[in-house]
């Protein structure tokens, strides 16, 4: 038993249910979302001296990166623990002959790779935004980078979701506690505490920087991200480890 | 009859569970042999399930030992479950998939062949609709899927738990069938738990009752019928004094009402008429009552239980 055949038998199970699209639909639908509120106030954001593509940015990922975004990732680990919780899954799958943990991992992989696709398309659809309604040019490079961090600050949260996910067969408890992370998060980003919470971050991460929140730096989000996700993860896994089904 | 061999799959040493004050499972030693078909037997809330997920290493016993193949669960927990299949409780399915790809999913931990997955099929008659999405299936085609993925490793133990549950006479029937050919064409141990007795009756040669979390017999279907001794009542002209007349024999008989007892008489029941009838005593009814299993079963178990 390789750990490629737990992979792979982790993506047979997302075949054709599509619960999935939501990390597709969320970020694009905010895309939409932002260029039309974009189009309609340019008059009021455009004055001063004020970088039309920043201003556009800014209308696609502040509800994105402090809402959207953790709920859709939430949503996503309820999910992949969900699909388990229902049917009795848990029993069968630990008389199967596999290591717990290849399964635990396995699952985070999906769910990483899930909120990765969210960033591409965001990034994508920001791009394709951008030009439709003529904001000039935009950093392309500069957004990448900013995606990917994100994509890494995103971490912890899902780790965290996944653990409640898993520890909870109601649907209720990682739900609710995501929302209301979720909405503290909208008072703290704004504070000058946003750097320390993680609800804080994606959406630090992903604003231009002239709207004066960005203060954090690269290695600071990388290495805070990482090393939580790391905690986090273990955590979740020994508990997982330890489960009676 | 199969015989089974001498080899230990199963055992288990003192085992015991408790959910905080309640004790589910208490001080259980099982032991089954290669080839047998052993029914673990024992009303709802018995302890039966709980015991099964202690033997499959779902959960951890308070107290005793787990021993699969003669090995513990703590370093050999992926060696022993590649050699068991199981069915725990109901049975596991993703709704959203076809029966064959659920199969398949499995098929990808335990290594085998599409030719498996289609064997499988065949074994259980799910074949034609193994292209339907499994949340479309009836209660009883899950069932027999997850009798399919318990087989699907080419196992060397089957366990499975209330494999008949929720499912019609026609089902029942198939999945007794299907048992019964484990040993005899797949060489397959089986560990099968039911509340029902009529069905372990059919299809086990090794029986397991357990009661409030105790086990009160533990042996073959044999030794549980021929535990019991035959009961004769006897209905006699002047009961006082055959009495008497029986007790010169070593016969202990009871007078209640009219009629005259004898329990656990073990010679041939025509010596008592005999004795009764060359002493001049006019018998005019004789009969020699066996417990039927259900009896036994219900005197193991509590009869309070069952109800």
């Amino acid at each position: 038993m390789d750990f490629i055949n737990v992979l792979k038998m982790e993506f047979l199970k997302l075949k054709r249910s599509y619960v999935w699209l939501l990390m597709c639909v969320a970020p694009l639908l905010m895309v939409v979302f932002g260029a039309y509120n974009f189009v309609r106030y340019q008059d009021v954001f455009l004055q001063g001296d004020a970088v039309p593509w920043q201003k556009l940015l800014g209308q696609i990922v502040t509800f994105y990166g402090l809402l959207l975004l953790p709920l859709s990732i939430a949503v996503m680990a309820v999910w992949l623990a969900r699909i388990e919780h229902s049917e009795n899954n848990w029993k069968h799958l630990f008389t199967l002959p596999l290591n717990l943990k290849a399964i635990y991992l396995a699952k985070t992989i999906i769910h990483i790779l899930l909120v990765g696709i969210s960033m591409l398309i965001l990034y994508l659809g920001t791009i394709i935004a951008a030009n439709i309604v003529n904001v000039g040019d935009i950093p392309l490079k500069a957004m990448a980078i900013n995606s990917l961090i994100c994509w890494a600050t995103c971490l912890p949260i899902l780790a965290l979701q996944m653990l409640l996910s898993i520890r909870f067969s109601n649907i209720g408890i990682p739900v609710g506690i995501s929302l209301a992370a979720s909405i503290t998060s909208v008072v703290i980003t704004n504070s000058a505490y946003g750097k320390y919470y993680f609800w804080s971050l994606p959406s630090l991460t992903l604003m231009p920087n002239s709207e004066g929140m960005r203060n954090l730096t690269i290695p600071y989000s990388l290495s805070v991200s990482i090393i939580a996700f790391m905690c986090l993860w273990i955590i979740g896994y020994t508990l997982f480890r330890r489960q009676e089904v | 009859m199969i015989t089974s061999s001498n080899e230990v799959l199963i055992s288990t040493n003192g085992l015991t569970k408790q959910f905080g004050e309640q004790t589910s499972v208490d001080n259980v030693d099982l032991q089954i042999n290669r080839g047998q078909i052993f029914g673990f037997l024992g009303p709802n809330g018995a302890g039966k399930t709980t015991t099964i997920r202690m033997l499959l290493g779902l959960m951890k016993p308070t107290k005793g030992e787990v021993k699969l193949f003669d090995k513990s669960f703590n370093n050999n927990r992926l060696d022993i479950l590649r050699k068991v299949g199981a069915l725990v409780e109901a049975p596991s399915y993703y709704r959203n998939l076809t029966g064959y790809e659920n199969l398949k999913i499995s098929s990808e931990i335990l290594g085998v062949t599409k030719q498996r997955i289609d064997e499988v099929l065949e074994i259980v008659r799910l074949t034609e609709v193994s292209d339907k999405k499994v949340k479309q299936y009836s209660l009883g085609m899950k069932q027999r899927l997850g009798i399919a993925l318990a087989l699907l490793g080419s196992p060397e133990l089957l366990i499975l738990d209330e494999p008949t549950n929720g499912l019609d006479p026609s089902g029942i029937h198939e999945i007794r069938q299907l048992i019964k050919r484990m040993p005899r064409d797949f060489g397959i141990t089986v560990l099968i738990s039911s509340h029902n007795l009529a069905e372990i009756e059919m299809v086990a040669s090794h029986v397991g009752i357990i009661q409030s979390g105790k086990l009160k017999f533990h042996g073959t279907l044999e030794e549980l019928k021929g535990d019991n001794k035959p009961l004769v009542e006897i209905k006699v002209n002047q009961p006082a004094k055959a009495k008497e007349i029986l007790m010169q024999q070593q016969v202990h008989a009871q007078i209640k009402g009219d009629m005259l007892f004898v329990e656990n008489f073990d010679g041939p029941v025509y010596s008592i008429n005999t004795k009764l009838v060359s002493n001049g005593f006019e018998v005019s009814h004789l009969v020699e009552k066996v417990q039927t299993l259900e009896e036994i079963f219900l005197d193991l178990t509590g009869r309070e239980g069952a109800l």
